[in-house]
């Protein structure tokens, strides 16, 4: 039966389309098959037919799978930007956190550090530089044997000199706002919270990074009429230094007690600490006109001499035995306390100064 | 093919989607059977790259029999397509084995159910068919992807691409394959030819 005239199914186009889409059952379809099995025309007919469909088919699924893939980028882009806007969030929640926990904890310790931040830029003149402690010992060496009245004079142009130091402090950071010039000379910088009051810088050199070898404190009484408790420090040895010579052409005839000048031996190297009073009316011109009048405050002299350091506390109210009984106490890293019988007196050092040890006199 | 009330999640929405045409419920069937899928692939030796063509593939190929009123629901949409990914990942590594799988022999019936029509759609020869439909251009393009891929009747065909009836549409459809037969033979392609 192989011959041409022959009528085979896949000359019935409607057939061919539903043995091509399979919507026809599984018997007919076997038996179509068996109908072609030695028909090669028609086999090669089906084929051109099914190659047709499937090519129809395969561009179909081209154009949805683009469809999809182009649908699931959208979606990886949106899920990735979604994922970054949340990492986004929570690393500015977790910069917050930890700005806002380290203003908490460590606005105390960054305090100090501006406060010694502070570019000091310190114009000196010529007779100024006898405050400084190296060159104040070698003047008061060499003043020695002048007369009195030079050395009068040669006070007075100290106290005048140091009150006329131009002082250009370029400060830093909050204490700029908090400490308004009042004159070149009297740039304030309080510490805050502290039992004393840093005044004035007065030393050499323009680094912030160097400590003035002198500086002005304000010690506030902080117990009167309070006895001393020996046990605190123990000192080794107390000397006494009186260079009456010095102190007598130094010291106006008025004050007796003017210059008693203490030296503490202390247990740490470097601490000597020699105490010595000077009359209210010593105090040089600048620093009287700072004065609030106040009676629990004490303007002291902080000075970095070769034989340690020496506080010179300008007040009436102490007598030589006041002086001779004083105590020196290290109640902190930065605080000091001179304890006199009938009064205490409280520093607060700034960076730098406060290697100052106990002793006693 | 109304699923039943306990299927009523996301299999009864996606359904919906597919039966309106809508691409959306591709994405979502896609992306719930993602990991099954990659899984099983990748445990037959196949690759990354294989397991994102056998998910694409079966879920065009689940969009396909939603689309033409073949599909039955009698299982969860998910086990439905991960029974079409089997089926698609094997055909795949046969193919590769063969490099001639468009043959009218008795083997291509050994890969499950699928029809012939389903195997040779995968086919090289098939694709060059594509790209002659692809210049053939419309109306001709959409009217015999409606019927060989949609597998829409005529009637159907007629109401949506505003034919006046289905003899309309069978006459078109004859002019439109001719037209393609010679697209086809003018680029040096040979139907039929096995």
């Amino acid at each position: 039966m192989n011959d041409d005239t022959k009528k085979y199914w896949t000359d019935d186009p409607e057939l061919v389309e539903k043995y091509i889409l399979n919507k026809i059952s599984a018997e007919e379809k076997k038996r179509l098959d068996a109908e072609i099995a030695d028909c090669e025309p028609c086999k090669a007919k089906l084929q051109e037919e099914l190659e047709i469909a499937a090519g129809i088919r395969h561009y179909g699924r081209d154009i949805l799978k683009a469809r999809l893939r182009k649908k699931l980028r959208r979606e990886r882009a949106t899920q990735f930007f979604n994922y970054q806007y949340v990492g986004l969030a929570a690393a500015v929640v977790i910069i917050a956190i930890g700005l806002g926990a380290y203003q908490i904890w460590f606005s105390d310790l960054v305090a100090p550090k501006k406060f010694h931040q502070q570019e000091i830029v310190f114009k000196q003149s010529e007779d100024s530089a006898a405050i400084s402690s190296e060159s104040s010992d070698e003047e008061r060496k060499s003043e020695a044997g002048k007369p009195e009245d030079e050395h009068k004079e040669s006070d007075q142009r100290l106290e005048q000199s140091s009150s006329q130091q131009k002082m250009e402090i370029a400060e830093q950071g909050d204490l700029a706002q908090s400490a308004p010039a009042v004159s070149s000379v009297d740039q304030k910088q309080s510490l805050s919270g502290a039992a004393g009051k840093s005044d004035d810088l007065v030393g050499e050199g323009s680094k912030s990074e160097s400590t003035p070898s002198a500086i002005w404190l304000i010690g506030q009484i902080v117990i009167v009429n309070e006895s001393v408790q020996d046990n605190e420090i123990s000192a080794s040895k107390i000397q006494k230094e009186k260079d009456t010579k010095f102190s007598e052409q130094r010291r106006p005839k008025t004050n007796s007690q003017s210059l008693e000048t203490i030296t503490l031996n202390k247990k740490v190297k470097e601490n000597n600490i020699i105490l010595q009073q000077r009359s209210m009316k010593d105090l040089p011109i600048g620093r009287s006109q700072q004065r609030t009048g106040q009676q629990r405050e004490i303007e002291t002299l902080f000075e970095r001499t070769d034989k340690g350091i020496q506080l010179t506390l300008y007040d009436d109210s102490i007598n030589e035995s006041d002086m001779k009984d004083a105590i020196v106490e290290r109640v902190s890293e930065d605080s000091i306390v001179v304890s006199l019988p009938n009064q205490r007196i409280a520093y607060r050092l700034p960076s730098g100064w406060n290697s100052t040890s106990s002793g006693r006199r | 093919m109304k699923p039943p009330i306990f299927f009523l999640n996301d299999d009864a929405k996606i359904l919906d989607l597919m039966k309106k045409g809508d691409d959306d419920a591709l994405v979502m069937i896609y992306q719930q059977n993602r990991k099954a899928i990659v899984s099983l692939v990748l445990k037959n030796n196949g690759s990354n790259d294989d397991a994102e063509d056998v998910i694409q593939d079966s879920v065009i190929i689940l969009w396909e029999r939603v689309r033409s009123g073949r599909f039955e629901y009698t299982a969860k949409l998910s086990t439905f397509l991960f029974a079409i990914a089997k089926n698609v990942w094997s055909r795949k590594r046969v193919r590769r084995q063969r490099e001639t799988p468009t043959k009218m022999e008795s083997d291509f019936l050994e890969s499950g159910d699928a029809s012939q029509l389903e195997l040779m759609v995968e086919s090289e020869r098939s694709q060059t068919v594509a790209s002659a439909l692809e210049k053939l251009g419309d109306p001709c393009k959409t009217l015999l992807l409606l019927y060989y891929w949609e597998e829409k009747s005529q009637e159907d065909i007629a109401a949506q691409m505003g034919f006046a009836n289905a003899a309309t549409v069978k006459s078109k459809k004859y002019t439109c394959k001719k037209m393609l037969e010679k697209i086809l033979k003018d680029s040096g392609f040979m139907l039929g030819l096995i």
